[in-house]
Protein backbone atom coordinates (compact mmCIF):
# COMPACT_ATOMS: atom_id res chain seq x y z
CA UNK A 1 0.00 0.00 0.00
CA UNK A 2 1.35 3.38 -1.05
CA UNK A 3 0.82 5.08 2.29
CA UNK A 4 2.93 2.46 4.06
CA UNK A 5 5.83 3.09 1.69
CA UNK A 6 5.58 6.87 2.08
CA UNK A 7 5.41 6.50 5.84
CA UNK A 8 8.47 4.28 5.95
CA UNK A 9 10.43 6.71 3.76
CA UNK A 10 9.49 9.73 5.85
CA UNK A 11 10.24 7.89 9.07
CA UNK A 12 13.68 6.89 7.80
CA UNK A 13 14.43 10.48 6.73
CA UNK A 14 13.78 11.53 10.32
CA UNK A 15 15.71 8.76 11.98
CA UNK A 16 12.77 6.78 13.19
CA UNK A 17 10.47 3.96 12.10
CA UNK A 18 6.95 3.66 10.77
CA UNK A 19 5.08 2.86 13.97
CA UNK A 20 6.34 5.79 16.09
CA UNK A 21 5.88 8.12 13.11
CA UNK A 22 2.30 6.91 12.67
CA UNK A 23 1.62 7.45 16.36
CA UNK A 24 3.23 10.89 16.12
CA UNK A 25 0.69 11.79 13.45
CA UNK A 26 -2.18 11.16 15.86
CA UNK A 27 -0.42 12.88 18.76
CA UNK A 28 0.08 15.99 16.66
CA UNK A 29 -3.67 16.57 16.45
CA UNK A 30 -4.40 19.00 19.28
CA UNK A 31 -7.70 17.26 20.03
CA UNK A 32 -5.92 13.97 20.70
CA UNK A 33 -4.75 13.51 24.27
CA UNK A 34 -3.64 9.88 24.06
CA UNK A 35 -2.94 7.20 21.51
CA UNK A 36 -3.66 3.55 22.25
CA UNK A 37 -1.32 0.85 21.16
CA UNK A 38 -0.79 -2.79 21.97
CA UNK A 39 2.58 -4.38 22.31
CA UNK A 40 3.79 -7.94 22.39
CA UNK A 41 7.38 -7.17 23.31
CA UNK A 42 9.16 -4.67 25.55
CA UNK A 43 11.04 -3.42 22.49
CA UNK A 44 7.76 -2.56 20.83
CA UNK A 45 6.71 -0.61 23.90
CA UNK A 46 9.89 1.45 23.83
CA UNK A 47 9.67 2.01 20.07
CA UNK A 48 6.07 3.19 20.21
CA UNK A 49 6.69 5.48 23.17
CA UNK A 50 9.49 7.15 21.17
CA UNK A 51 6.66 8.74 19.17
CA UNK A 52 6.68 11.45 21.83
CA UNK A 53 10.29 12.27 20.95
CA UNK A 54 9.43 12.15 17.25
CA UNK A 55 6.74 14.78 17.79
CA UNK A 56 9.21 17.02 19.59
CA UNK A 57 11.74 16.75 16.78
CA UNK A 58 9.50 17.36 13.77
CA UNK A 59 9.62 20.79 12.20
CA UNK A 60 6.69 22.38 10.38
CA UNK A 61 7.74 21.01 6.97
CA UNK A 62 8.00 17.49 8.37
CA UNK A 63 4.59 17.79 10.02
CA UNK A 64 3.19 18.93 6.71
CA UNK A 65 4.82 16.00 4.88
CA UNK A 66 3.44 13.61 7.46
CA UNK A 67 -0.06 14.98 7.03
CA UNK A 68 0.06 14.38 3.30
CA UNK A 69 0.62 10.63 3.60
CA UNK A 70 -2.33 8.58 2.40
CA UNK A 71 -4.12 11.68 1.19
CA UNK A 72 -3.47 11.51 -2.53
CA UNK B 1 4.86 -9.39 32.20
CA UNK B 2 8.00 -8.10 30.46
CA UNK B 3 5.80 -5.82 28.39
CA UNK B 4 3.98 -4.50 31.47
CA UNK B 5 7.26 -3.90 33.30
CA UNK B 6 8.72 -2.07 30.30
CA UNK B 7 5.64 0.06 29.98
CA UNK B 8 5.92 1.14 33.60
CA UNK B 9 9.64 1.74 33.19
CA UNK B 10 9.19 4.11 30.24
CA UNK B 11 6.56 6.10 32.04
CA UNK B 12 3.32 4.86 30.60
CA UNK B 13 0.51 5.84 32.97
CA UNK B 14 -2.64 5.01 31.05
CA UNK B 15 -3.74 1.41 30.59
CA UNK B 16 -6.76 0.29 28.62
CA UNK B 17 -8.42 -3.02 29.50
CA UNK B 18 -11.52 -4.65 28.13
CA UNK B 19 -13.58 -7.79 28.53
CA UNK B 20 -13.52 -10.02 25.50
CA UNK B 21 -15.29 -13.28 24.84
CA UNK B 22 -13.08 -16.32 24.72
CA UNK B 23 -12.56 -17.53 21.18
CA UNK B 24 -10.01 -20.23 21.96
CA UNK B 25 -12.27 -22.43 23.98
CA UNK B 26 -9.49 -22.70 26.53
CA UNK B 27 -10.15 -19.84 28.92
CA UNK B 28 -11.44 -20.64 32.41
CA UNK B 29 -14.44 -18.42 31.79
CA UNK B 30 -16.51 -17.63 28.71
CA UNK B 31 -16.06 -13.93 29.00
CA UNK B 32 -13.87 -11.56 30.90
CA UNK B 33 -10.78 -13.70 31.32
CA UNK B 34 -8.81 -10.86 29.74
CA UNK B 35 -9.71 -8.75 32.76
CA UNK B 36 -8.53 -11.41 35.18
CA UNK B 37 -5.22 -11.70 33.36
CA UNK B 38 -4.86 -7.94 33.22
CA UNK B 39 -5.40 -7.62 36.95
CA UNK B 40 -2.85 -10.33 37.73
CA UNK B 41 -0.26 -8.88 35.36
CA UNK B 42 -0.88 -5.42 36.75
CA UNK B 43 -0.19 -6.48 40.30
CA UNK B 44 2.76 -8.71 39.54
CA UNK B 45 4.47 -6.03 37.38
CA UNK B 46 4.81 -3.60 40.23
CA UNK B 47 2.25 -0.96 39.25
CA UNK B 48 0.76 1.05 42.06
CA UNK B 49 -2.96 1.67 41.60
CA UNK B 50 -2.79 5.40 42.20
CA UNK B 51 0.02 6.05 39.72
CA UNK B 52 -1.91 4.92 36.69
CA UNK B 53 -5.16 5.68 34.89
CA UNK B 54 -7.09 2.49 34.20
CA UNK B 55 -9.76 2.47 31.55
CA UNK B 56 -12.34 -0.17 30.70
CA UNK B 57 -15.53 -0.35 28.73
CA UNK B 58 -19.25 -0.61 29.24
CA UNK B 59 -20.34 -2.80 26.32
CA UNK B 60 -24.06 -3.07 27.21
CA UNK B 61 -23.67 -6.66 26.01
CA UNK B 62 -26.29 -8.09 28.36
CA UNK B 63 -28.43 -4.96 28.69
CA UNK B 64 -31.20 -4.62 29.85
CA UNK B 65 -30.86 -7.65 32.12
CA UNK B 66 -27.43 -6.36 33.10
CA UNK B 67 -27.35 -2.62 33.54
CA UNK B 68 -24.28 -0.41 33.92
CA UNK B 69 -23.74 -1.02 37.64
CA UNK B 70 -23.83 -4.80 37.31
CA UNK B 71 -21.62 -4.78 34.25
CA UNK B 72 -19.04 -2.60 35.95
CA UNK B 73 -19.15 -4.67 39.14
CA UNK B 74 -18.39 -7.75 37.07
CA UNK B 75 -15.37 -6.07 35.53
CA UNK B 76 -14.12 -4.74 38.86
CA UNK B 77 -14.41 -8.18 40.40
CA UNK B 78 -12.54 -9.87 37.56
CA UNK B 79 -9.85 -7.18 37.51
CA UNK B 80 -9.54 -7.26 41.28
CA UNK B 81 -10.01 -3.50 41.52
CA UNK B 82 -12.18 -1.20 43.61
CA UNK B 83 -12.59 1.45 40.94
CA UNK B 84 -11.84 2.28 37.35
CA UNK B 85 -10.68 5.75 36.40
CA UNK B 86 -12.41 5.86 33.04
CA UNK B 87 -15.12 3.73 31.46
CA UNK B 88 -15.91 4.18 27.77
CA UNK B 89 -19.56 3.61 26.93
CA UNK B 90 -20.00 1.62 23.73
CA UNK B 91 -22.71 2.75 21.29
CA UNK B 92 -25.97 2.05 23.09
CA UNK B 93 -28.29 -0.73 21.92
CA UNK B 94 -31.79 0.08 20.73
CA UNK B 95 -33.92 1.04 23.70
CA UNK B 96 -31.11 2.37 25.86
CA UNK B 97 -31.65 6.12 26.02
CA UNK B 98 -29.21 8.84 26.92
CA UNK B 99 -31.07 9.77 30.12
CA UNK B 100 -30.52 6.27 31.50
CA UNK B 101 -26.90 6.10 30.35
CA UNK B 102 -26.01 9.41 31.95
CA UNK B 103 -28.00 8.71 35.11
CA UNK B 104 -26.48 5.28 35.68
CA UNK B 105 -22.95 6.44 34.96
CA UNK B 106 -23.47 9.44 37.21
CA UNK B 107 -24.48 7.09 40.01
CA UNK B 108 -21.35 4.98 39.50
CA UNK B 109 -19.20 8.09 39.70
CA UNK B 110 -20.98 9.15 42.90
CA UNK B 111 -20.39 5.68 44.31
CA UNK B 112 -16.66 6.01 43.62
CA UNK B 113 -16.51 3.04 41.26
CA UNK B 114 -15.76 5.30 38.31
CA UNK B 115 -13.83 8.56 38.26
CA UNK B 116 -14.90 9.64 34.79
CA UNK B 117 -16.55 8.35 31.69
CA UNK B 118 -16.00 8.43 27.97
CA UNK B 119 -17.59 7.24 24.77
CA UNK B 120 -16.50 4.59 22.32
CA UNK B 121 -16.93 5.14 18.56
CA UNK B 122 -19.90 7.42 19.03
CA UNK B 123 -21.07 9.67 16.23
CA UNK B 124 -20.95 13.42 16.84
CA UNK B 125 -24.72 13.73 17.21
CA UNK B 126 -24.70 11.22 20.06
CA UNK B 127 -21.79 12.95 21.75
CA UNK B 128 -23.64 16.27 21.51
CA UNK B 129 -26.71 14.67 23.07
CA UNK B 130 -24.63 13.20 25.88
CA UNK B 131 -23.16 16.60 26.68
CA UNK B 132 -26.64 18.17 26.82
CA UNK B 133 -28.16 15.42 28.96
CA UNK B 134 -25.16 15.37 31.30
CA UNK B 135 -25.43 19.12 31.84
CA UNK B 136 -29.13 18.80 32.58
CA UNK B 137 -28.54 16.00 35.11
CA UNK B 138 -25.53 17.61 36.75
CA UNK B 139 -23.26 14.79 35.70
CA UNK B 140 -19.78 15.36 34.25
CA UNK B 141 -19.77 15.19 30.45
CA UNK B 142 -17.70 12.49 28.78
CA UNK B 143 -14.05 13.48 29.13
CA UNK B 144 -12.78 11.23 26.37
CA UNK B 145 -13.95 9.89 23.03
CA UNK B 146 -12.17 6.75 21.86
CA UNK B 147 -12.15 6.98 18.09
CA UNK B 148 -10.27 5.29 15.29
CA UNK B 149 -7.65 7.73 14.02
CA UNK B 150 -4.68 7.15 11.79
CA UNK B 151 -2.95 8.37 8.66
CA UNK B 152 -5.31 6.25 6.60
CA UNK B 153 -8.45 7.06 8.57
CA UNK B 154 -8.86 10.73 9.35
CA UNK B 155 -12.55 11.45 9.34
CA UNK B 156 -13.71 10.06 12.69
CA UNK B 157 -11.70 12.80 14.35
CA UNK B 158 -11.26 15.48 11.70
CA UNK B 159 -14.83 15.87 10.45
CA UNK B 160 -16.21 19.31 11.32
CA UNK B 161 -19.22 17.90 13.15
CA UNK B 162 -17.01 15.79 15.40
CA UNK B 163 -14.72 18.73 16.12
CA UNK B 164 -17.73 20.78 17.16
CA UNK B 165 -19.16 18.02 19.38
CA UNK B 166 -15.81 17.47 21.09
CA UNK B 167 -15.14 21.14 21.65
CA UNK B 168 -18.57 21.69 23.22
CA UNK B 169 -17.47 19.79 26.34
CA UNK B 170 -13.73 19.82 26.01
CA UNK B 171 -13.83 16.10 25.31
CA UNK B 172 -10.47 14.88 24.11
CA UNK B 173 -9.74 12.03 21.76
CA UNK B 174 -8.10 8.77 22.69
CA UNK B 175 -7.00 7.46 19.32
CA UNK B 176 -7.38 3.80 18.46
CA UNK B 177 -6.25 1.78 15.42
CA UNK B 178 -3.49 4.32 14.90
CA UNK B 179 -1.12 1.67 13.56
CA UNK B 180 -3.64 0.39 11.02
CA UNK B 181 -2.24 0.07 7.56
CA UNK B 182 1.36 -0.15 8.75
Amino acid sequence: MQAAGELRALAQRHGTRSAPMAIAFALLNPRVSSVLFGATSPEQVAENVSAVDVVAALDDDAVSDLGKIGQR
Amino acid sequence: MAVMRKAREVGINFLDDARYNDETGKAPMKTGYSEVVFGELFRVSGWKRDEVVLANKLWWEFWPEQKAAAELDGSLQRMGMDYIDLAYAERPPAGLGMEEIVHDIGALIDAGKLRAWGVLNWKPELIAEAVKVAAAQGVEPPCAAQLAYSLVRRSPVEDAEMAKALDAAGTSVVASFTLDGE
